[in-house]
């Protein structure tokens, strides 16, 4: 087929004639059957043509869908993403207000309970150990840094001195060494001592408190709230009631 | 993602630049597909469905506007979600009917058969076998001449060729190789 034929025929096919050129173009047609037979084959060929764009097309669209996916699942990892890191910020402001509260809540029932045990040193047997007057004076005045370290030095000489690890007990509990007084007072509650057992009771109970070491503490307040007569037998049992709220 | 007026869509569908063109079909595609795949899923369609059909109809679009078939002053998501419409129902078995959208009322673009018969035929062996066998540029040319219906410069200037006339031979010359891979197709039929 010459090279002018088949470009009068495209341009036929793709609607580009003018409305004259077209029905000259159509007279021809109806005369010329091998005319009329090309131009069937060359608008199937033009439409396999046009079918090779369609599928190009088709791979465009796929992509862009493909891509709209991606997008939208980067959308809702970064949306999940978000609301964990707010929901872990919440718990974790939450977790922080109960954990102060709570300390609050110790704070407060250490504070209106503990008071240093009255201990008097030096009226007896200052000949054989001169330091006890020494040491009551500085207990006497709150210096127990002060008092610490001589209680300890006594404390080698006659290590089952009764008053003397309820003294160094109460200095360490005053310099904030909880845990150091809670082993002196325990030394005292082990050997069931007979002046200082339910006071060791008591001062252990309150060091545990102090450390937020609460069901610790139970045992030795409930002792106390049980025996009657005991020494602090309200408190322990008002602070019982405190912690059960 | 900026709103296009219909005008603005149809300037960017009909240019002859390629990222242009790629531009109004990603805005139609995130525009409308969601209302298209609502209305197959409904209608008891599926999510694959709902990509064939709304793909096949943004073809038809293209062609059709790319063609000037389409009326002018169209309400470019309206046509097109309508094209959609028509589409499934017909692939269900329902009639096409006059539907109404918004306070307008459109009827159902009549495809031209032969629009619907290239559709088709993208999911022919005869077409994968043309593209393995005709070559890239061949391709080219005569997807932006047919398809796209660009202008012989346009395609020069795609292209980088040097003259119009280089582009008219290489245009003649992949017809006649397409007219050869075809052929056999055309005695079995």
């Amino acid at each position: 087929m010459e090279e002018k034929t088949f470009t009068d025929i495209e341009t036929y096919l793709m609607g580009r004639m003018s409305e004259a050129e077209k029905s000259a173009f159509e007279q021809r047609l109806q005369v010329d059957n091998a005319l009329a037979q090309e131009v069937r084959t060359q608008e199937m060929l033009i439409e396999q043509a046009m079918s090779l764009g369609v599928l190009e097309m088709k791979q465009k669209l796929r992509s862009i869908k493909k891509e709209m996916v991606a997008q939208h699942q980067r959308r809702i990892r970064r949306i999940v993403g978000l609301v964990a890191v707010g929901v872990a910020l919440l718990l974790a402001i939450l977790f922080f207000i109960n954990q102060q509260g709570a300390s609050i809540q110790v704070d407060k029932i250490y504070a209106s309970h503990y008071q240093a045990y009255e201990l008097t040193f030096g009226s007896r047997n200052t000949e054989e150990l001169p330091q006890l007057s020494e040491v009551g004076k500085f207990y006497q005045d709150q210096s127990y840094d002060k008092a610490l370290p001589l209680i300890e030095t006594l404390l080698a000489e006659e290590p089952n001195n009764s008053r003397l690890l309820l003294a160094k007990g109460i200095c360490q509990m005053e310099l904030n060494e909880f845990a150091q007084a809670k082993l002196v007072f325990q030394q005292l509650i082990d050997k069931q001592d007979t002046f200082y057992f339910q006071q060791a009771q008591w001062y252990t109970a309150l060091s545990c408190i102090r450390l937020d070491q609460l069901d610790a503490a139970k045992p030795y307040l409930q002792s106390l709230a049980q025996t009657d007569g005991a020494f602090k037998q309200e408190e322990a049992t008002q602070i019982l009631s405190e912690l059960e709220e | 993602m900026k709103e296009l007026k219909d005008k603005e869509i149809m300037q960017l569908l009909t240019s002859p630049d390629e990222t242009k063109k790629d531009e109004a079909l990603r805005y139609l595609y995130r525009t409308l597909f969601k209302t298209v795949k609502a209305y197959i899923l409904k209608r008891s369609g599926t999510e694959q469905d709902a990509d064939d059909v709304f793909q096949d109809g943004l073809i038809a679009f293209y062609m059709m506007a790319r063609q000037d078939k389409l009326p002018t002053d169209i309400k470019v998501e309206a046509y097109l979600f309508s094209i959609c419409r028509n589409r499934w129902n017909k692939s269900i078995g329902r009639m096409p009917t006059k539907i109404e959208l918004g306070e307008q009322q459109f009827a159902i673009p009549a495809e031209d058969q032969q629009l619907e018969r290239i559709l088709q035929a993208e999911k022919q062996e005869l077409v994968a076998r043309l593209l393995n066998q005709i070559g890239e540029e061949c391709k080219k040319v005569l997807t932006y001449f047919y398809f796209d219906r660009l202008r012989i410069k346009q395609i020069k200037e795609r292209l980088k060729y040097s003259s119009d006339q280089i582009v008219k031979n290489k245009k003649y010359n992949c017809m006649k190789k397409l007219r050869s891979i075809v052929q056999p197709y055309l005695k079995q039929s």
